[in-house]
């Protein structure tokens, strides 16, 4: 009985690729397939030179957290144009008004780095303990 | 199994027969999807890299504000904060900017106390080239690779800049590796004797005080205590910093959101287009399906499978073309949109923060949304009469 349930699916499948009316059908989804497996294989590609470029910046580690402990600072040097872009986490609050007269943030870097709002909040204040209920996240 | 690719069959063919239209809906959501995982992607890469150095940082960090900006702390703060219980060590710290008119920029200037937390770092991690000043020399330099770049200087060279009404010379002893360009770039490291001189700060003050805690988790009762003996400090606490600056490279949305407005505007035109209606073509087409008996929910699935498909191509192109735009190619224009407009910009290979948790994440919010918009028309044609459908009066 089992043997007869087997044979009925493996003809069932075997006519579904031989019906030439399906192999038509099959060819066209089998080009997009085709399409979407390239894909699949670029985004696994992306993902495994994504993790080998971690692993790259792990063995690097050691001189970053030299130059951290020389320089005494994680601020990227993305920018150097003012030094709230340059050290966001040790600027005073408000340091991006302070760089000319009337001047807001000139410099299209400020569209990427934004002084944190809970450091430079209780800042203000003097102590880092305080928090800000309305600006906190 | 054969009914449903029978319908992606269809949905193929139908696909295939608004080439046109097919192509553009593709080509323009990879470009929406590109231009926010190029931003996504070159954000958390960013974010990355400063979570590398954020845990070697001061467990506190004591500034004096004066007139809103911080001005120099007296080193007799030290000693009264280093009687705090908990308290292992206060470093006082020479730092500071020199503004270079013909760079138009600052660069930074760093003392480096080699007899006390500098003194452990070897030379040769984290310099490409040359050595670290000499303990108690005078008139040497480490320079970052951008700035060593900028003024043409290599080591050996010496270099004369202006300080007050004088001038100091410093020979170029050392340069940073390349490697660590996103944090040396711009820096002038000397000693902490040279540095004092060169930035003017007088003996007995510092530019800022760097507590270290035997216990980390005390750093707000410390950092209460520490305000309490100096009146008008700025603490600034490093798991404060951990903890929130994650949102710095995103709190701003500023230029970045500016940027992306089009993209986005864009993508609802499109999702308004799918919404308002069918086309008189697709309409056409769904009377047809109705008037030969075919069901809604089979109408719907092939126009499911359209989509998804549409959705898929778009996702995929836009997210592979991101990365490469980020990572291998470097993301020409919108970094130097976003590293502003200094002179020195550090030569950096960025680790990508890319996992497949997020492309799905990405790829889920692009082709859902999308997916589901376009069903809504289709489901409304196929609500109405056939014969209206066919003779285009409904």
């Amino acid at each position: 009985m089992v043997c007869a349930r087997l044979e009925r699916v493996v003809s069932h499948h075997t006519s579904f690729f031989t019906d030439p009316e399906m192999s038509l059908m099959m060819n066209r989804v089998r080009c997009h397939g085709v399409a979407l497996l390239v894909l699949a294989l670029g985004t696994a590609a992306m993902l495994a030179d994504a993790s080998s470029r971690r692993a790259a910046q792990g063995r690097r580690a050691a001189e970053v957290e030299a130059a951290v402990r020389l320089l005494g600072t994680a601020d990227l040097a993305l920018s150097s144009a003012s030094r709230w872009l340059r050290h966001p986490s040790l600027s005073e609050p408000g340091a991006a008004f302070a760089d000319a007269p009337a001047l807001l943030d000139a410099d299209p870097a400020g569209a990427l780095i934004g002084p944190p709002f809970e450091v430079s909040g209780p800042g203000a204040g003097g102590t880092a303990g305080r928090t800000m209920p309305w600006r906190s996240r | 199994m054969r009914r449903h690719l029978a319908l992606a069959r269809f949905a193929l063919g139908s696909g295939g027969r608004r080439a046109g239209r097919t192509l553009t809906l593709t080509l323009a959501l990879a470009l929406v999807t590109a231009a926010f995982s190029a931003v996504l992607f070159l954000t958390e890469a960013l974010r990355r890299e400063y979570r590398l150095g954020v845990g070697l940082l001061p467990d506190l960090t004591v500034q004096r504000l004066v007139a809103g900006r911080p001005g120099l702390i007296a080193e007799a703060h030290a000693r009264a904060i280093a009687a705090i219980r908990g308290v292992t060590r206060v470093e006082p710290r020479v730092w500071g900017y020199y503004f270079v008119p013909a760079l138009a920029g600052n660069f930074t200037v760093v003392g480096a106390d080699f007899a006390g937390p500098s003194a452990g770092v070897n030379p040769g991690v984290v310099l490409g080239e040359g050595r670290l000043p000499g303990r108690g020399a005078t008139g040497e330099a480490v320079l970052g690779e951008a700035l060593a770049g900028f003024l043409g200087l290599s080591v050996g060279d010496a270099i004369e800049l202006p300080v007050g009404n004088g001038s100091q010379r410093f020979e170029v002893v050392g340069l940073f590796r390349s490697s660590v360009a996103l944090w040396s770039a711009d820096v002038l490291l000397l000693s902490l004797e040279d540095a004092r001189r060169f930035l003017q700060v007088p003996e007995g003050e510092a530019t800022d005080l760097a507590v270290r805690l035997s216990t980390p988790d005390e750093a707000t009762v410390a950092a209460g205590k520490i305000a309490e003996l100096v009146p008008g400090a700025r603490i600034v606490d490093r798991q404060l910093l951990d903890r929130t600056y994650d949102l710095t490279f995103d709190t701003r949305g500023g230029l970045m959101g500016a940027m992306l407005l089009p993209a986005l505007a864009a993508f609802l035109v499109l999702a308004w287009d799918r919404l308002t209606g069918v086309g008189p073509g697709e309409r056409r087409e769904i009377g047809v399906l109705r008037a030969v008996g075919w069901k809604t929910s089979e109408i719907l699935e092939a126009r499911l499978w359209e989509n998804l498909l549409i959705g898929a191509y778009g996702a995929g192109l836009g997210l592979l073309g991101a990365y490469g735009y980020v990572f291998l190619l470097g993301a020409p224009g919108l970094r130097e949109v976003l590293m502003g407009w200094s002179s020195l910009y550090p030569a950096f290979d960025l680790a990508p923060a890319v996992t497949a948790g997020q492309v799905l994440v990405v790829g889920t919010l692009v082709v859902v949304p999308f997916v589901t918009l376009s069903l809504v028309p289709a489901w409304h044609a196929t609500t109405r009469d056939p014969h209206g459908l066919l003779r285009g009066t409904t």
